[in-house]
């Protein structure tokens, strides 16, 4: 693709509280370039949200600490920015929208306000012309009457409404990077697919990429150029959209391909959901965060964490399961034979 | 929002008309007779009939009742058993004393607001930690034991020790413009007073303003805020404290409400003339109509600080719409 927007390596985030070292991120690695849309899925707890918090270092420290890796944004290491030099980079070369848009504006203050604020910071306006930004962002994403709406506070929006006002904040400073966090989870679904054609747009107009965290693998189908698999705060499988929806070699993925509900299908299937919990960050093995719920595990699983393994061009997979062994297995999967149809 | 002002004014008539009735009924109810202690220890029976009939106290209650709330229609809230003294004017007198100690210290308190901030901006830190400690210990002080200590201390050895008087043990000054001390002796002998009601407050505002902004701190919204790039100056200093300070406005804004009715405890520790000391005083002495009309005045006053607390809600909060 073109040019190389950011590049993550062997990020660790860890929580350290009381009861002990929780490592919710634990040595991911990705790269996005310039109009190129990844997407991290995993269940809740997988360590998304830290690691899309860790590229913007707002993880909360304490209890949070960003404890190895490299994030380069163009080249830039972020991780050795002064903090000063890192407000800079938020909000104006990294912008992020969040999950739940009922909770994410400032009650008292105005929509405008808000949205204008960002613009004085970053680009030397001054407060009349900020506001009229403002205006026009909220009309760019959708919002009829933006004049009137500018001047309203987050309570007189609705959910959709105000996740299009974030989705106008973030895209004040026309940001190189976009990270939605889940931006649709909390919206109704009549509004999901408004919200991710604004994204979509806003992504080819000012030629970002974006970084879409979401647990949803139908929005990752719609949207994404790459996938990136989590659990337990390891990457567990990564690469192009197709290669993960038509060749996922981690038993995580196929797990989470086979709860996914199809209606494109003339049979009927029940969805087969992963049995078992989601893994305590406190307790995690020394080796893959998958063994206990992994229906194919073997001896070395618990031990030692996988090396990465390339199984087609940029398709990378952490599993301990030889692959043959696993072309096999997955072949043997009552609901394989749906997916690549 | 007019609409709104005036319907909590016609709602203070309620208030002020069940408040009445209670201090009536408490009044006949409590032990002591009003007109026997008036006739002094050594009195014959007929003199204290001839008082009670005097003051109307041989009536039924609820014909003194009726009585006296004729003429607080009238403007008239009766006159002193003891004093020969209109209450009306006794309440204007005292007032501004007490007024004066309210402001006093509530501005101490609003201290708390700032310490509040500073412990939730380092939570779990040394000074954190300490001021937590000392303010949950400030805070359990009867605000009696306090003003004693603070008398001894500040009002007896300290003076000791440098050799001037410095701070009066009781008493009031001379005030100006109604509320504002005179002169350097009234400012001193409003000092310790002002700071024994502050400084308990001080504790509770500090305890409760590191709870609210511990709590906007972690919000959504804040996270929202520093994203954006914002400095940690403008995260809290904007974004964070007006929304922090909602909760501790209505505690300043009630706790003002309660004291310009009269301090009492803190009034009577100083023996400060105020409304407070008034109306102990009266109570001691079955003084009925001071107790009422005293009563009546700490109501009129508390309701209004209310109804500012709630006006102010809606200038800071702009999800609080008055008329509806």
């Amino acid at each position: 693709m073109g040019e190389r927007l950011l590049e993550v390596k062997d990020l660790s985030t860890h929580f350290f509280t009381h009861v002990g070292v929780v490592k919710a991120v634990n040595g991911v690695s990705f790269t996005l370039d310039r109009e190129e849309t990844i997407g991290i899925v995993g269940e809740s707890g997988s360590g998304k949200t830290v690691a899309a918090l860790s590229v913007m270092r707002l993880v909360p420290d304490p209890p949070g600490k960003i404890v190895a890796g490299d994030v380069r944004l163009a080249g830039r290491d972020l991780l050795a920015l002064t903090e000063d030099e890192m407000r800079a980079v938020r909000g104006n070369d990294i912008a992020m929208i969040f999950q739940d848009p009922m909770t994410s504006l400032n009650p008292v203050f105005k929509v405008g306000d808000q949205i204008a604020e960002a613009i004085m910071l970053h680009q030397d306006k001054k407060k009349d012309e900020a506001w009229e930004m403002a205006a026009a962002l909220l009309e760019r994403v959708g919002i009829p009457d933006a004049k009137k709406r500018v001047n309203q506070y987050p309570f007189e929006f609705s959910g959709g409404m105000r996740q299009r006002a974030m989705i106008a904040m973030a895209i004040s400073c026309n940001p190189d990077i976009l990270i939605a966090d889940e931006p649709t989870t909390a919206l109704d679904v009549t509004i999901q697919a408004q919200i991710m054609d604004v994204i979509r747009e806003m992504q080819t107009q000012f030629r970002s990429g974006v970084i879409m965290i979401t647990h949803d693998l139908g929005v990752v189908a719609e949207i994404a150029d790459k996938v990136m698999v989590m659990y337990g705060g390891r990457t567990v499988e990564y690469g192009p959209v197709d290669a993960i929806y038509y060749d996922p070699h981690h038993p995580y993925t196929w797990g989470l391909l086979g709860s996914l509900p199809r209606l494109d299908l003339a049979e009927k299937h029940r969805l087969q959901p992963i049995k078992g919990q989601p893994p305590d960050l406190l307790l995690l093995p020394p080796g893959c965060p998958f063994v206990g719920r992994c229906a194919y595990e073997v001896p070395r699983c618990r031990g030692e964490w996988p090396p990465l393994e390339l199984v087609g061009p940029d398709h990378g997979v952490h599993c301990w399961i030889p692959v043959e062994r696993r072309l096999e297995m997955r072949a043997g999967l009552p609901r394989f034979k749906e997916w690549v149809a | 929002m007019l609409t709104y002002i005036v319907r909590r004014l016609l709602q203070l008539f309620i208030v002020l008309f069940g408040v009445s009735i209670i201090t009536f009924v408490m009044l006949y109810v409590i032990p002591g007779d009003p007109a026997r202690m008036l006739a002094g220890k050594n009195a014959t029976e007929e003199k204290i009939q001839e008082i009670r009939v005097q003051k109307g106290l041989d009536k039924p209650i609820y014909i003194q009742y009726g009585k006296w709330l004729g003429g607080v229609l009238q403007g008239d809230l009766g006159e002193s058993y003891y004093l020969q003294q209109s209450v009306g004017s006794m309440i204007v007198e005292n007032a501004p004393n007490t007024i004066q100690l309210a402001l006093a210290a509530v501005l101490i308190e609003l201290l708390g607001v700032p310490l509040g901030i500073y412990s939730a901006l380092r939570q779990y830190s040394f000074w954190d930690t300490t001021l937590t400690t000392a303010a949950l210990i400030v805070w359990g002080i009867p605000v009696f034991v306090l003003g004693v200590f603070m008398q001894w201390f500040f009002g007896l050895k300290l003076d000791q020790w440098l050799g001037v008087d410095i701070f009066p043990l009781t008493g009031a000054g001379d005030n100006v413009l109604w509320v504002i001390p005179a002169s350097w002796e009234s400012l001193m002998s409003l000092v310790l007073p002002a700071v024994t009601l502050g400084v308990i407050e001080v504790a509770y505002i500090s305890y409760m303003q590191r709870a609210s902004m511990l709590e906007v701190i972690r919000s959504d919204y804040i996270r929202t805020a520093r994203a954006k790039g914002l400095s940690e100056r403008v995260v809290v200093g904007k974004h964070a404290l007006k929304n922090a300070v909602i909760p501790v406005m209505t505690i300043a804004g009630i706790d003002l409400g309660a004291l310009l009715g009269g301090a009492i405890l803190t009034e009577t520790v100083f023996a400060r003339p105020g409304i407070g000391l008034m109306i102990y005083e009266a109570i001691g002495r079955r003084d009925a109509p001071v107790i009422a009309g005293g009563v009546l005045f700490a109501t009129v006053v508390y309701v209004f600080a209310n109804l500012f607390v709630d006006l102010g809600y809606a200038a800071v909060d702009p999800r609080i719409r008055l008329e509806e």
